[in-house]
């Protein structure tokens, strides 16, 4: 009779590659809609950037070219600095959104209608927004003609050149800020009231209260609610395509309706490629930042 | 996660960085590919190769609607007839989207398909805005998606024309021997637009010009006789205007005329109309060989100027208040500019002005070198050049269908397709100011084509929107543009 114990059998891999393995399948899909979805269409802009590419015809290398046009082009800068002007803009719902958050973090009656009302304008579609307000916005409109009785002035808020851009800000704000304030709550619900009873009791009024307890507390909510604001910020399109076209004068003009009206208005694909490529990279430097 | 973790993290996100740009790099995006022409078209003796600012090349003899030429030209039909093939086939036809047209589409397909058991038609309606429409269009040809016949604008054509995915048209489908016995068939000049390089691509399923759309009602209020007052001149314009305006708050709730401005609700863009003002005057939008803009000529400068002060001086309208074709369909405006369609749309929106309306020609410079109002437009049925033989042959009898009931297009949608045997028509004869849009069509150029004409467009619009929303002065604006479009022309 053998009495010897025969060795355990080697496993093919061992248990620590097999752990690293087991992690991989489960992020695969998310990976695999990451490059398909997103790394895919970045260097296909940027392949197309390279090229003179008008949805026509094959696209044609053309080297840096489309670069070289790109800071010549009066109408990008404008384009540029308009997306800033609106994403500096929109930034206030920040202070809006948080102020509004104080208020309904607290428990009150009709707390919740309120609450559903303020969110209530970030489910609706963007398009309907803007055509909506584009009739609020109108020179005989309900906003003109409250302005009218009370100021007696009724200004013309698509067509002139200063105002179209705060009138699509304003709604950009008003479309937004019920998330932003969803956002704030969480963050405030998550600060322990001890902070709040022990300040209290060492004599802190309201104002020291939200300065040192709140607000230091509340920075990685709030940091997140900036990067995600001038994310959408930078993007902002509908408003603009719906309302303005850009208009009055390019005052509304912003890059991605810049990029659209190159690519498919155009048939300036590769230009349009390029002008992607740069606010790929002014985005990624923003949430870098 | 362990700095070696890490490292592995890394080096796998930028082998799947690297495959997708590998793969963005090697498959470039499905481009359309040319199919082989069925059959190659005769040139043409009528139209000029290429449409520019000038006169149609083949002036139309008929000032009224009744002076046409003779049945005998439309009846001397050649026999010609070209195989049929009786596989089955899908079609697939794209359109904009216009209510009163639809309807009639509707009818003449399902008839077409009746009388061809072996060709099904997938009928898609797309945008109504003509930029919208063309946006959609060339994004289906980028994705081996192109529709295998489409209804285009003629002047939006250009790009699919240059990149030749637009297949010339086979008379003998249509019956005819030779492309040229089919023109003839047709109001002389009015296939002028649907040539590109000596062929034509195209049969209309209307040919517009923009005319004045009077409210009488509103005249009447005013005081006005809307026949003897109705505006003749650019002048006469200026006087009758502020008897039709009402002011409410300071602002104006009810206007006379005004002008287009390229507002998103726009029906039709601005620049037909004010090209039309400027070749009053012997303007164009390029030279004859498309090689230089030429709009900041005198007569562009004094268009503009009309407009600028039109909005500044007189304060008679502007781009502040809504678009000059809902306004006219609401009854706030007493005259608007509009191509014979907007017939259609007053009844179809129950328009206060729908029987209360007058059509006039468009008003003239007293110094007018050229009797013509706004530049003449139209919209035609194409067929894919890259659809497959059985497919193209499909669509261009389709097309020889959708073409054969002028009539009916006239009669229900207000368009009208220039046939000389319906110009002999009850119908025809008895459209009212159908003899307004003919008589302005006589020796009126087209809007020109061009590869790029939607830039051409873009650069003449923005630089209406700066005279009328910023004041700039109007030789600034139209040098720039000058020199924006020549750029454009000359490949910059």
């Amino acid at each position: 009779m053998d009495n010897t114990i025969s060795p355990a059998k080697k496993p093919l891999v061992n248990i620590y590659t097999r752990h690293r393995l087991w992690g991989l399948f489960f992020v695969a899909p998310a990976l695999i809609f990451f490059a398909i979805f997103c790394f895919y269409p970045m260097f296909s802009a940027l392949y197309y950037s390279l090229t003179n590419y008008n949805l026509i015809q094959a696209p044609k290398f053309v080297g840096l070219a489309q670069y070289a046009a790109m800071i010549k082009d009066p109408r990008f800068l404008v384009a540029l600095k308009n997306t800033f002007i609106y994403a500096f803009g929109s930034a206030l719902r920040v202070i809006i959104s948080l102020a509004l958050g104080l208020v309904f973090v607290r428990d009150f009656r009709g707390r919740n209608v309120l609450r559903t009302l303020y969110f209530a304008p970030v489910v609706m579609a963007g398009v309907v927004v803007a055509m909506v307000w584009r009739v609020l916005y109108n020179p005989l409109g309900p906003i003109n003609a409250t302005l009218g009785l009370l100021f007696g002035i009724a200004p013309f808020w698509l067509t002139t050149r200063n105002l179209a851009p705060v009138a699509i800000i304003i709604i950009n704000i008003w479309q937004s800020i019920g998330f932003y304030m969803v956002l704030f709550i969480a963050g405030l619900q998550a600060i322990p009231v001890e902070f709040y009873d022990s300040a209290k009791v060492d004599g802190a009024n309201a104002w020291a209260r939200f300065w040192d307890i709140t607000l230091p507390l509340l920075k990685p909510t709030t940091l997140f609610v900036i990067a995600i604001t001038f994310i959408n910020s930078f993007q902002g399109f509908t408003y603009q395509y719906v309302m303005t076209r850009g208009g009055p004068n390019d005052a509304t003009d912003v890059i991605a309706l810049y990029v659209y009206q190159n690519a498919f208005e155009f048939q300036k694909m590769g230009y349009a490629a390029r002008d992607a490529s740069k606010e790929n990279v002014t985005l990624g430097k923003r949430c870098l930042k | 996660m362990s700095q070696l973790a890490y490292r592995k993290f890394i080096v796998i996100t930028a082998v799947l960085a690297l495959a997708s740009l590998l793969l963005g790099s090697c498959a470039p995006a499905a481009t359309p590919t040319v199919a082989p022409a069925t059959a190659a078209p005769a040139q043409p003796t009528v139209a000029a190769a290429q449409p520019t600012a000038t006169t149609a090349a083949a002036q139309p003899t008929a000032t009224t609607a009744s002076a046409q030429p003779t049945a005998t030209t439309a009846a001397a039909q050649a026999t010609a007839t070209t195989a049929v093939s009786n596989a089955p086939v899908t079609i697939t036809f794209w359109s904009h989207d216009y209510k009163p047209r639809e309807t009639l589409d509707d009818k003449f397909i399902a008839a077409f398909e009746a009388a061809h058991l072996n060709i099904k038609v997938d009928y898609v309606i797309g945008p109504g805005n003509d930029t919208d429409y063309l946006t959609k269009l060339t994004t289906a040809y980028a994705g081996n998606a192109a529709p295998d016949c489409f209804n285009l604008r003629a002047s939006s054509a250009g790009a699919l024309l240059a990149a030749k995915q637009v297949l010339p048209l086979d008379p003998k489908v249509f019956g005819y021997a030779t492309v040229d016995e089919l023109v003839k068939a047709y109001v002389p000049g009015t296939l002028t637009g649907f040539y590109y390089k000596g062929q034509l691509f195209a049969i209309p399923t209307e040919v517009n010009i923009h005319a004045v759309y009077v409210n009488t009602a509103l005249f009447k209020a005013a005081g006005l006789d809307p026949v003897k007052d109705a505006p003749k001149t650019w002048d006469d314009l200026l006087t009758i205007n502020p008897k039709l305006l009402k002011e409410q708050n300071g602002v104006l709730a009810q206007r006379g005329f005004d002008f287009i401005y390229g507002l998103p609700d726009d029906a039709s863009g601005p620049i037909n109309t004010l090209a039309g003002m400027a070749y009053q005057l012997g303007g164009t939008i390029m030279n004859a060989d498309q090689t230089a803009a030429t709009v900041n000529t005198e007569p562009w400068i004094r268009t503009f100027q009309y407009v600028q002060d039109w909005v500044y001086k007189y304060k008679f309208g502007g781009p502040q208040y809504t678009s000059y074709y809902l306004a006219f369909i609401n009854g706030s405006e007493a005259m608007g500019i509009s191509g014979s369609f907007l017939a259609a749309d007053l009844v179809s929106q129950k328009s206060p002005a729908a029987n209360t309306y007058e059509v006039i020609q468009m008003p003239r410079w007293k110094d007018a070198t050229n009797n013509t109002g706004a530049l003449l437009y139209g919209y035609g049925l194409f067929t894919n050049a890259t659809s497959s033989p059985d497919k193209q042959q499909a669509c261009q009898m389709l097309i020889k269908e959708l073409s054969s009931h002028p009539e009916d297009y006239l009669k229900d949608a207000a368009l009208l397709q220039p046939t000389i045997a319906l110009s002999q028509t009850a119908t025809f004869k008895n459209t009212p100011y159908l003899n307004v849009f003919l008589q302005d069509m006589v020796g009126t150029p087209w809007m020109p084509v061009h590869p790029k004409y939607s830039q051409i467009i873009d650069s003449l619009t923005r630089a209406l929107q700066r005279v009328t929303t910023e004041q700039e002065p109007v030789k600034q604006a139209l040098d720039t543009a000058n020199a924006e479009i020549t750029a454009i022309l000359q490949g910059q």
